[in-house]
Formats: C-alpha cells, sequence, structure tokens
C-alpha cells in the first residue's frame, strides 16, 4: 500500500519537471533529516560513520537494499534500512546524492 | 520446596508504631496455561497462601491466585506491641512450606 | 498514509500562489511567524536549528536558562574518567549565527490563549506555535530521603554538569577496596541504558586504579536495555567487580539515610562508599506546571506534529513526552525535534503534515574501545502512539570481537560529532 502509493507520486515528480523535482526533494526532506542524526548535516559525516554527500545515488541505494535485505552485513544498517520502502530509499539517496 | 525468601522487620520499634513488614519468595509462580514445546501444559504450581505471625498471633494473611506473577513480594504494616518474634509462612500448594523469622525489640 | 505524500505535491505545485492567501488569520498582526522554544537541549536547540534551516522565514526565540549545554550522552565517560567535561559541552554562538535569537532567561509564565511567554528577566515574547523541550525533573523523596540536599552527598548525575563531575571527585577520593552503588528507577526514565554504562566505565576506572574495589547496580527492574551484552561485558572485562541485582533479589532502593551513607532496598541496608542514586524522574516543571502531562507524569502529544494533545498550538520533544516505542534518548529527542519543526512549518504555511519516519540509534559504551548499539526506526502508530516499524528494532550481535565492539566505539564517536553538529556547530 505504501509503497504502490509511493511510486504512483515518484511518476508524478519525472513528468513534473523542475516543480516536481522541488517537491520531491521536499519529500525525501523529511525522510532524509532523520538519516543526518548520524551521518551528519546533509550528510557530511566526521569520523567514521560514511559521509552521504554526493555520494552516486545508485550505489547508495543499492547497499540501502542489500542492507535491508542482509545481502550485506553491518551494524546499525541491517535494522535500520528494513524501516523504508524501495522507493522511499531511492528518494533518499537522490536527496544526498544532490548535497555537495 | 527450598525457595529462598527475604524479609524486612525493623530491629527495633516503639510501643504502638506502625511497623511496616516486608517480605519475598523466589518462586517460579506457574499459573498452568503456559505451554511446553512438546504440547504439554507446565501444571499449575503457586505460593497459594501467605501468613505473618507475631508471637504466634496471626497479624496477615493473603491468598495468592494464579495470577500472580513469579517471586511475589508482599509489605504490609502491623502495630509494634511488644519484643517478640515475628514469623513469615509461605504455604505451596506442593504440600510444602517455607519459614522465616525476625525478632523485633519494642520499647 | 501515503496519500498524504501526493498531496504534499498538490501543494507544493501551487505554493508560489498560495502561500501570501493562506497565511492564518491568527498572524496577520505579523510579517513573519514567530516560534518560541524552551529548553536547549537536544530537543529544544534541534527544533531552533531544523525550524530554520526548513524555512528561513520564520523568527525564532530559544529560551535557555544556562549560557552552555553539558551533554547526557557521553558524561558517562567523564564519570569514569575518560573525557573531559570541556569536550561534551557546548555553547549557543552557532545557533545564534544560525538566526536564532537565544535568550538566557526562564520562563516565568505562559499564558496559552494569548500566546505569550513571560521571562524572569521581565521579557514578554509572543508567538503562534511554542514548543516546550524541558527535558526531565528529578522526583525528590520519591525515593523516601533523597532531595536536593540529599543528592550533595549521594549524586545522581542524571543532568549533566557540576552533579557529574561531583560523582567524579567521589570516585576519584575513594579508598581502593570501596563499595560504589548505582541505584536505577523504574521506567520510564531517561536514558535506558545510560545507568549500565556508567557502571560499566566505572568498574572500568576501578579495574584501573581501585582493583580491590566493588561495583553494586541496585535495580528497582528485573530487566533492562542490551542487558545480555551488558552482562556479556561485566563477565569478560570486569569479572568480580560489577553485581547487579534486580528488584526480585532486593535491588530496589526505597530510602537512604544520605548524612549516615546509608542506602536500603527492601531488606537490605548498604554503607557503600560512593552511592550514585538516580531517582525516579517526570517531564520538565514547565510542562506539569501547565498540567500538560494530565497528571501522568509525561505528555502525550500527535506524532506526526508533536503538539500537546491537551493544549493545541504548545508542541513537545524528547524526554517530556510519552514517546510510545522510542526511547527517552538524545537521539531520539532529536529525531522527534527534525519531525516538529517540519510539522510546525507546514502548519504556519498551511500546508499538510508530513508523515515521518523517525530513528533512534543508542550507542553504550562498556569500555573506550568496547561499544555496542540498540537501533530502531518508528512511525506514527494507528493508536495515536509512536510504534516501531518490524524488524527495525535490534542491537549489536552478541559475541562479537574485540575488533567489532571497537569499531562500534568508533562509530558512536563519530555520531556524537554529527549530532552535536547538528545542534551546535
Amino acid at each position: 500500500m505504501r509503497a504502490a502509493a509511493f511510486i504512483l507520486s515518484t511518476a508524478v515528480f519525472l513528468s513534473a519537471g523542475i516543480g516536481g523535482a522541488a517537491a520531491q526533494e521536499r519529500d525525501a526532506a523529511i525522510l532524509a533529516n532523520a538519516c543526518m542524526s548520524c551521518h551528519g548535516v546533509d550528510g557530511k559525516s566526521q569520523g567514521v560513520i560514511p559521509a552521504l554527500a554526493g555520494q552516486d545515488a545508485r550505489e547508495m541505494a543499492q547497499l540501502m537494499k542489500d542492507y535491508a535485505s542482509g545481502a550485506v552485513k553491518g551494524t546499525a544498517m541491517n535494522f535500520i534500512a528494513k524501516g523504508y520502502t524501495l522507493d522511499q530509499i531511492d528518494a533518499i539517496a537522490a536527496f544526498f546524492s544532490a548535497r555537495k | 520446596m527450598a525457595a529462598a525468601t527475604r524479609i524486612r522487620v525493623p530491629a527495633t520499634a516503639r510501643r504502638g508504631e506502625i511497623m511496616e513488614l516486608r517480605a519475598i519468595i523466589m518462586h517460579p509462580m506457574e499459573n498452568g496455561f503456559r505451554m511446553e514445546t512438546n504440547g504439554e501444559y507446565v501444571p499449575v504450581h503457586i505460593i497459594h497462601t501467605f501468613v505473618c505471625r507475631y508471637n504466634g498471633a496471626e497479624v496477615f494473611r493473603a491468598r495468592l491466585e494464579p495470577g500472580i506473577a513469579a517471586n511475589p513480594y508482599l509489605a504490609f504494616t502491623t502495630r509494634a506491641t511488644e519484643s517478640g518474634t515475628i514469623e513469615f509462612i509461605w504455604l505451596d500448594d506442593d504440600g510444602t512450606f517455607e519459614v522465616a523469622a525476625a525478632t523485633v525489640e519494642v520499647t | 498514509m501515503t496519500s498524504l505524500t501526493r498531496r504534499n505535491f498538490v501543494v507544493a505545485a501551487a505554493a508560489g500562489a498560495t502561500l501570501a492567501a493562506l497565511r492564518p488569520a491568527r498572524v496577520f498582526a505579523q510579517a513573519r511567524p514567530r516560534v518560541v522554544v524552551i529548553g536547549g537541549g537536544f530537543g529544544g536547540a534541534s527544533v531552533a536549528r531544523w525550524l530554520r534551516r526548513t524555512d528561513d522565514g520564520i523568527d525564532v526565540t530559544l529560551v535557555e536558562r544556562n549560557a552552555r549545554f553539558v551533554t547526557c550522552p557521553f558524561s558517562n565517560l567523564v564519570v569514569g574518567g575518560q573525557r573531559s567535561i570541556e569536550s561534551i559541552s557546548f555553547g549557543y554562538d552557532a545557533v545564534r549565527r544560525a538566526g536564532v535569537d537565544v535568550v538566557q532567561d526562564t520562563a516565568t509564565a505562559i499564558d496559552p490563549v494569548a500566546r505569550r511567554v513571560t521571562l524572569q528577566g521581565g521579557r514578554v515574547l509572543t508567538y503562534d506555535r511554542l514548543v516546550l523541550a524541558p527535558g526531565i525533573q528529578l522526583v525528590w523523596n520519591g525515593i523516601e530521603g533523597y532531595d536536593e540536599a540529599a543528592s550533595d552527598i549521594m549524586p545522581h548525575a542524571w543532568q549533566a554538569g557540576p552533579q557529574t563531575l561531583l560523582l567524579r571527585r567521589k570516585l576519584e577520593a575513594m579508598d581502593d577496596g570501596g563499595l560504589v552503588v548505582v541505584a536505577v528507577p523504574d521506567n520510564p526514565y531517561r536514558c535506558p541504558p545510560g545507568p549500565y554504562e556508567r557502571a560499566s566505565l566505572i568498574a572500568g576506572y576501578l579495574k584501573a586504579n581501585k582493583p580491590k574495589s566493588k561495583l553494586i547496580v541496585l535495580d528497582a527492574k528485573e530487566t533492562f536495555s542490551k542487558q545480555p551484552l551488558f552482562q556479556e561485558a561485566w563477565k569478560n572485562l570486569y569479572p568480580g567487580i560489577v553485581e547487579w541485582r534486580p528488584k526480585s533479589q532486593s535491588g530496589r532502593v526505597v530510602s537512604v539515610k544520605a548524612r549516615e551513607g546509608v542506602v536500603s532496598t527492601e531488606f537490605d541496608d548498604l554503607k557503600p562508599a560512593v552511592a550514585n542514586i538516580i531517582p525516579p524522574q517526570r517531564a520538565g516543571q514547565i510542562a506539569i506546571a501547565l498540567g500538560l502531562d494530565e497528571g501522568k507524569g509525561f505528555c502525550t502529544v500527535d506524532p506526526r506534529t508533536f503538539e500537546s494533545k491537551v493544549a493545541p498550538g504548545i508542541h513537545l520533544v524528547g524526554d517530556a513526552i510519552v514517546p510510545g516505542a522510542m526511547p527517552k534518548s538524545g537521539f531520539a529527542a532529536n529525531s522527534q525535534a527534525k519531525v516538529c519543526a517540519r510539522a510546525i512549518v507546514s502548519l504556519l504555511r498551511s500546508r499538510p503534515v508530513e508523515e515521518p519516519i523517525l530513528l533512534n540509534t543508542c550507542y553504550s559504551y562498556a569500555a573506550t574501545d568496547h561499544g555496542f548499539a540498540i537501533f530502531g526506526a518508528f512511525r506514527p502508530g494507528d493508536t495515536g502512539l509512536i510504534v516501531d516499524i518490524p524488524g527495525t528494532v535490534g542491537t549489536s550481535p552478541l559475541g562479537a570481537s574485540a575488533q567489532d565492539r571497537a569499531l562500534e566505539a568508533r562509530y558512536a564517536e563519530s555520531w556524537y560529532s554529527n549530532i552535536t553538529a547538528d545542534m551546535f556547530a
């Protein structure tokens, strides 16, 4: 249910051009802001927690999905990643990828 | 049964003072509704009665039911009347019982 | 819940046209919406920063009585002697630079109808939305005989600052062979794993410096957060030093006689050389005074906006709220604050409130090179409380290698740098 609606909204964004991108950014922000408690404001991390800012969106999203499935072993992310739909993961990855 | 018990009785008290008494017993308090992996229910096994006696006279009694959690803890009060022994008795439904006692000096 | 996502999009597309038209009538007299935040800890400082990061067209005033904030996270490292108090203290310069009006004062009166806050210094602040982040207050005499005067002799150190240093000094002054007790209250209290991290780090200090000493954790509960991980660490790192007594083994402290140095549980009287008494807690006084806790000690809020269920226009975040499945942690307060800030902006700008996912990760140190954590992702539940998302709640594994524990300790450090920068840099 959650996933389905998100796919629909993503499709709308894609066709909506610049206005849509701004809206998508804002939708992702409510999710991405929470990640920053560990990964730093705008994904700019100090220390061993990986920085997310400017990383490749597809690689980031794939890693999140692999953490969620257990294909990649980590610590926190094997649990946290399970909290998001695949589309939410893509949106969060796009958000951080756009931070420079 | 040989279950561990702990009690607390004030060492001294003034005549007429309200004393708080405390008692706990380490007991599983099996309620009879828990199922083993083989599908059999664990039989009921509880402390069904608790009694407190002050120089032989009963001052407190409680009836315990299967809904009461493991390691039942009771705190209650009685009036200090004279120096002597306070006994705590737990009656187990396997037919055994446990006793603990302490003395109080009343001035 | 997902329809919100689509609604957001619709409103966002028309945002330029609607912002002026939809401004609530209530704020007509002001050019810019005003938010007052009371309390400058993890919850309050985060709300203030994230309001400005989300919408710099909003005027934000942060009222905080202290010039510097000492974090409770990492304060156990100060107790254990592994870190300085300066390294966990933060000023508000960066918060000011972010455009927040930081007022060092205490709120003395709130008028929720006129939407006015009066400060001790005489200043009166008006607001469109008020955020209270008062944290906890200690319930004096919740343990018989444990009041503020007793805490000078038997520190609680559960609000970081002078109390943290007092406990440290008492440990330093103790002779080798002394007994240390850490008394832990029943739930709910701030930082569920905190007392056990503290016991671990004190044990580390004792092992290295006063090896004949012993530490007893006197617990009012039967189980605790990350229990298998702590007990594994105590067995491996501090054998014979740490003993944990649950409530059923006479662990619950019922009274203290601070002057005589006596700590009494239901069945035992102990005379420790150093007693750390963590008493029961409730929401900070300002929330209680306003009746926002409905007599329950902590305040119920809407999990999407963090608005009080009792007082419209007043939001609460952090340890003062009933957090549902989330723990009372600095991390949770920060995560709630981000959601609260965006919800306030949405409400002020007449946009739909978004559907959040909140996070928590609590790292604990069993030693400076031995860390582990509990993780969780959360969302608003159908009953109006925050619930955990299935599969997201878990801890670091038992039996991990020393290298893995050392890595988690470094993750903890990195987390601390990042979350404090989120608020104070």
